[in-house]
């Protein structure tokens, strides 16, 4: 006769974040138990007796731990947001609750002697219309670096060019799965569908999928006007002009939608899919980064402009928001410098990619013979402050939303300028004058001359104390808003 | 893409735009008075052809352009391509072939996307079985029209908008009420409130986005409408000399005499650096046309014939560097004419009477010979051909044997009644010939403003009459041309004969284009 092991106990409760609480087991066990979870499960008389009676009442969607106490040597206690703190929840009970999904099939799985039911949810389904959303954000965002760069080398273009294709392509697939989506959801869904999506205009939907079909409209709502556009006022070779606004805020909707899909099976997930999850949402972060970069192409698209304290301002302004809102919604250990890092990857695919297609400028007058299509300007090295947002949100949990953001907003800042400082001085030397960096690759348009190699701008609006100030209270109220943005994003279910 | 890009625009700070902005306009000029569209009649090398480019109205935008071969051959193919007027252009790029028009064997089409303000010359190229002919026909691109938002597509758009608008609404009110509940959860009474304070919320926003929205566009129309073309700022003055009257016009638009805007110096087109034609007001019934010598830079005079006295409308033609050409225009109040006129120029001439408009074909010339429109029967139509052929018969009803006047076998000047329209034209078209030199004889190097001008002032004066194109013969003259807009004109034809100036007016009624075809 064997001695029989002592029970496993918890060697670590901590948060995982604001909601969820890992817990680590003596046996090397571990877990992730979200908040609604636990509390749906606290085993104490009042709780157990309103399950009895009434089993569909819900709990408080967002319900949170304000505090964990360890209660004796077998349990801990929670003091919830709801108000309610009275279940002690033993270590026992803990590891019987453990929603990992291995823990998971042990417990459903049926006495010895019955086949096991060939679902597990051990993996992260990706159900087809979260597919082609990724696929038409990413689409549109390829399809819009496509086409500056043809406007740079080429210069002329018609309805029909590759670029063009690319983005209509995103809004048309978009549009028409979602439509799909909701079609089939509202009229020919299941009951478990139809309780998964929001009302809209009496039908039923997931959010993503509306937000998704509202941007794909707007698309097709901007080329009328864009068209009457270029007869009133010109070809307009601009990126921000009132139209491209609006075919803009269509892919930038389409992007979200894909994002709010993804949240929305994040967040009704187990733990081991989450990872999936968590990181097809990293990447559609990485291309909301994308659009806010190309939108402020004219201040802190090209290296020149590195040294102006515009650039710094509108970088604070433009992409804290978007870090923060996902190193809070996605279930990641690095979210916000995966999302960088999809960024990165993309501008770099782009890079690359571009300068390996031939171009010759088809426009008069041409200033600088090209032959081959101009990369888009090197990305900015996100990674960096977005690493130092990740350590942040680490060492400060939630409940400090406001002191985080103060910290974020003005951390992201001293990273981006030191490494941006450097780093631009050095894509204007001649080492970055290559195809890995693609630096110095002007347009068809431009007249050569010693400014490519200069910083511009810097005795109009050079870095100042005040202007990194400005800098800085821009970038504590984008990471506020990002915060809140994303503890929503981090709640979504539909 | 940015103005940032060119190397240009980033020299220049963000406060400047005013200035970058009159910059611009100063490479922006178009020849004539309300009269955008270019006509050209010459050789593509052996091959005679007729070029028609309409203006976009707009810059960047797409000029189309068709290109009629006068005469019959094998063809196989005509190549267009703008060129920009500044030296440093690099290599141009690859020229488009044209498309031949569906049922008209001569004639061939394509856009020409004319990119930047200013002076373009269209290289036309003909390629034959055999030889290969090009020809440069200048063009102005030029911003000249406000495009209206027309009421069905408005309403459109503003459906569009309301649409979106309360899509998005729903979108936030789903978002807040229901988005972040399990499946199968329903939202409680808070949640449906938070829900409507968040979509009123978002209803605030959206107006307060409208009104930015709107902002912004207004904002872009009124920067679009200041860039509009505008000629140079004009004065005209009339003074006493002596027993003549002198008539000095200023160019006193700061935008000329600023040496940190971009235009380039004048060039002399037929050997005169300024054509300038007075109509009188409304009844266009004293015309001259003088060329007036340079005092400055700035300033020109010449002596004034006899003209009746009364208010003058002044038409002055020059011609830029980068071979864009422009009319200038003023007004002068006339005194009674002086007792003496010494032409200032040899080559300056006026007419007046002819009070009635006269709608005959035939005018009597100063020499007693005639001159004959040969218009035809039908109407003259807006936008389409018109049939402006002279023929000047001597005395005893003989063809006359015509001099070159300026190099040309004749000129024509339009004018419409209010003065909206002005146009000066040759038998090449409506383009000013020191244009297409310019563009011809510009090197790398001439970066240096007045380097070109130098050398096209240093040729010989070029007095050799063009080869008639079309088979003209001696003693007629025609032009090609189209009129912009319906209404009253008048037409002063202006030929040499015998050492002598002879100007013939006519009248026309020009019709609006029919409304179906």
């Amino acid at each position: 006769m064997t001695a029989k092991p002592p029970p496993p106990a918890p060697v670590e409760i901590a948060r995982a974040n604001r909601w969820d609480v890992r817990i680590r087991w003596s046996d090397g066990h571990q877990a992730v138990y979200p908040a609604d979870y636990l509390r749906r499960h606290c085993g104490c008389a009042i709780c157990l007796e309103q399950v009895a009676r009434r089993p569909e009442e819900p709990v408080v969607a967002e319900v949170y731990p304000l505090a964990i106490r360890p209660v004796g040597g077998y349990g801990i206690q929670f003091e919830w947001s709801d108000g309610h703190a009275a279940g002690v929840y033993t270590y026992a009970h803990l590891r019987r609750l453990c929603p990992c999904p291995a823990c998971r099939e042990d417990r459903e799985r049926p006495p010895a002697g019955v086949m096991a039911p060939a679902d597990s949810p051990r993996t992260a389904p990706i159900p087809w219309h979260v597919g082609a959303l990724l696929v038409a954000a990413t689409s549109a965002v390829v399809g819009v670096i496509w086409d500056i760069s043809w406007h740079r080398s080429i210069g002329r273009d018609t309805f029909w060019t590759p670029a063009h294709l690319a983005i209509y392509l995103g809004g048309a697939l978009a549009g028409l799965s979602c439509g799909w989506l909701v079609l089939k959801t509202s009229f020919a869904g299941t009951p478990d569908e139809r309780a998964a999506g929001v009302a809209f205009w009496g039908l039923r939907g997931p959010l993503g999928a509306w937000v998704a079909i509202w941007g794909s409209i707007a698309m097709i709502a901007s080329a009328p006007l864009d068209n009457w556009w270029h007869n009133a006022y010109g070809l307009d070779v601009k990126v921000l002009s009132p139209p491209h606004t609006v075919l803009a805020l269509g892919f930038v909707a389409i992007e979200l939608g894909a994002l709010l899909l993804v949240l929305a099976l994040q967040n009704r997930a187990g733990e081991s899919a989450r990872r999936a999850y968590g990181l097809m949402l990293a990447y559609g972060a990485g291309i909301l980064l994308q659009n806010n970069a190309i939108m402020g192409i004219e201040q802190v698209g090209f290296a020149n402009d590195a040294h102006n304290a515009l650039y710094y301002q509108v970088a604070a302004g433009a992409f804290p928001i978007v870090l923060l809102a996902v190193a809070r919604a996605a279930k990641l250990r690095w979210p916000a410098t995966a999302a960088a890092a999809s960024y990165l990857a993309i501008s770099l695919v782009m890079i690359w990619a571009l300068q390996l297609l031939p171009a010759t400028p088809r426009l008069a007058p041409v200033f600088n013979p090209l032959t081959h299509m101009v990369p888009p300007p090197f990305p900015l090295l996100l990674v960096v402050p977005a690493f130092g947002l990740d350590l942040l949100m680490r060492r400060l949990g939630p409940g400090r939303d406001w002191q985080l953001s103060l910290l974020a907003g003005v951390a992201f800042l001293a990273a981006l300028f030191v490494t941006q400082w450097f780093f631009a001085e050095f894509l204007l030397s001649p080492h970055a004058r290559n195809f890995l960096f693609g630096a110095d690759q002007w347009n068809y348009d431009s007249r050569l001359g010693p400014w490519r190699y200069e910083f511009w701008g810097i005795k109009n609006d050079p870095v100042t104390v005040r202007g990194l100030a400005i800098a800085a209270a821009l970038g504590v109220a984008s990471a506020r808003v990002g915060l809140w943005w994303g503890g929503w994003m981090a709640r979504v279910k539909r | 893409m940015v103005g940032r890009l060119d190397g240009q625009g980033q020299a220049v700070s963000r406060g400047r735009t005013r200035i970058l902005a009159l910059a611009a306009t100063a490479v922006v000029a178009s020849a004539h008075v309300g009269s955008p569209d270019t006509y050209f009649e010459g050789r593509a090398g052996p091959y005679p052809v007729r070029v028609i480019i309409r203006n976009p109205g707009v810059v960047p935008g797409l000029a189309q352009i068709t290109v009629r071969l006068l005469a019959a051959g094998p063809i196989r193919r005509v190549l267009v391509l703008p060129v920009y007027w500044d030296p440093r252009t690099a290599a141009p790029p690859p020229p488009d072939v044209a498309r031949p028009v569906p049922g008209d064997s001569t004639l061939y089409s394509a856009s020409l996307w004319l990119m930047r303000g200013g002076s373009y010359g269209v290289r036309v190229t003909v390629e034959g079985s055999g030889e290969t002919g090009s020809v440069l026909v200048p063009v102005m691109a030029v911003a000249t029209r406000r495009l209206e938002l027309g009421k069905p597509l408005g309403a459109a758009l503003l459906g569009l908008a309301a649409f979106l608008s309360l899509g998005a609404l729903t979108i936030v009110r789903a978002a807040v009420r229901e988005s972040v509940l399990a499946p199968g959860d329903q939202p409680d009474r808070r949640r449906t409130v938070r829900a409507r304070i968040a979509t009123a919320a978002a209803a605030a926003l959206l107006a307060l986005a409208g009104v930015g929205a709107r902002a912004w566009w207004n904002g872009v129309d009124a920067a679009y409408r200041s860039g509009l073309y505008q000629p140079l700022h004009a004065t005209a003055a009339v003074r006493a000399a002596g027993s003549q009257t002198a008539l000095r016009l200023a160019i006193d638009d700061t935008a000329w005499t600023n040496p940190k805007t971009r235009w380039t110096p004048l060039i002399p087109d037929h050997g005169h650096l300024m054509h300038l034609f007075l109509v009188r007001d409304e009844r266009l019934d004293a015309f001259a046309h003088l060329h007036p010598l340079p005092l400055d830079s700035s300033a020109f005079e010449a002596h004034l014939p006899p003209l009746p006295a009364g208010r003058y409308r002044l038409y002055a033609d020059i011609v830029h560097e980068s071979g864009f050409a422009q009319t200038l225009v003023a007004t002068a109040d006339l005194p009674a004419p002086a007792t003496t006129w010494d032409p200032s120029d040899p080559d300056d001439a006026w007419t007046a009477g002819n009070r009635q408009r006269e709608t005959g074909n035939v005018a009597t010339l100063g020499d007693g010979s005639t001159m004959t429109w040969q218009r035809g029967d039908g109407d003259i139509v807006v936008d389409r051909a018109a049939p402006l052929r002279f023929v000047v018969a001597t005395p005893d009803g003989g063809r006359a044997t015509l001099d070159p006047y300026m190099g040309m076998a004749g000129h024509a000047m339009v004018a419409r009644d209010d003065g909206a329209v002005f146009v000066h034209l040759h038998p090449a078209g409506t383009i000013a010939l020191a244009a297409g030199e310019a563009f011809v004889l510009r090197q790398p190097g001439d970066t240096t403003r007045g380097e070109l001008a130098k050398r096209l002032a240093a040729l010989p004066a070029v007095n050799d009459e063009r080869p008639a194109v079309n088979g003209e013969r001696a003693g007629s003259v025609s032009f090609p041309y189209a009129f912009p807009k319906p209404g009253h004109y008048r037409l002063w034809i202006q030929v040499k004969r015998n050492g002598r100036i002879l100007t013939g007016a006519f009248d026309v009624e020009v019709q609006a284009a029919p409304a179906s075809h």
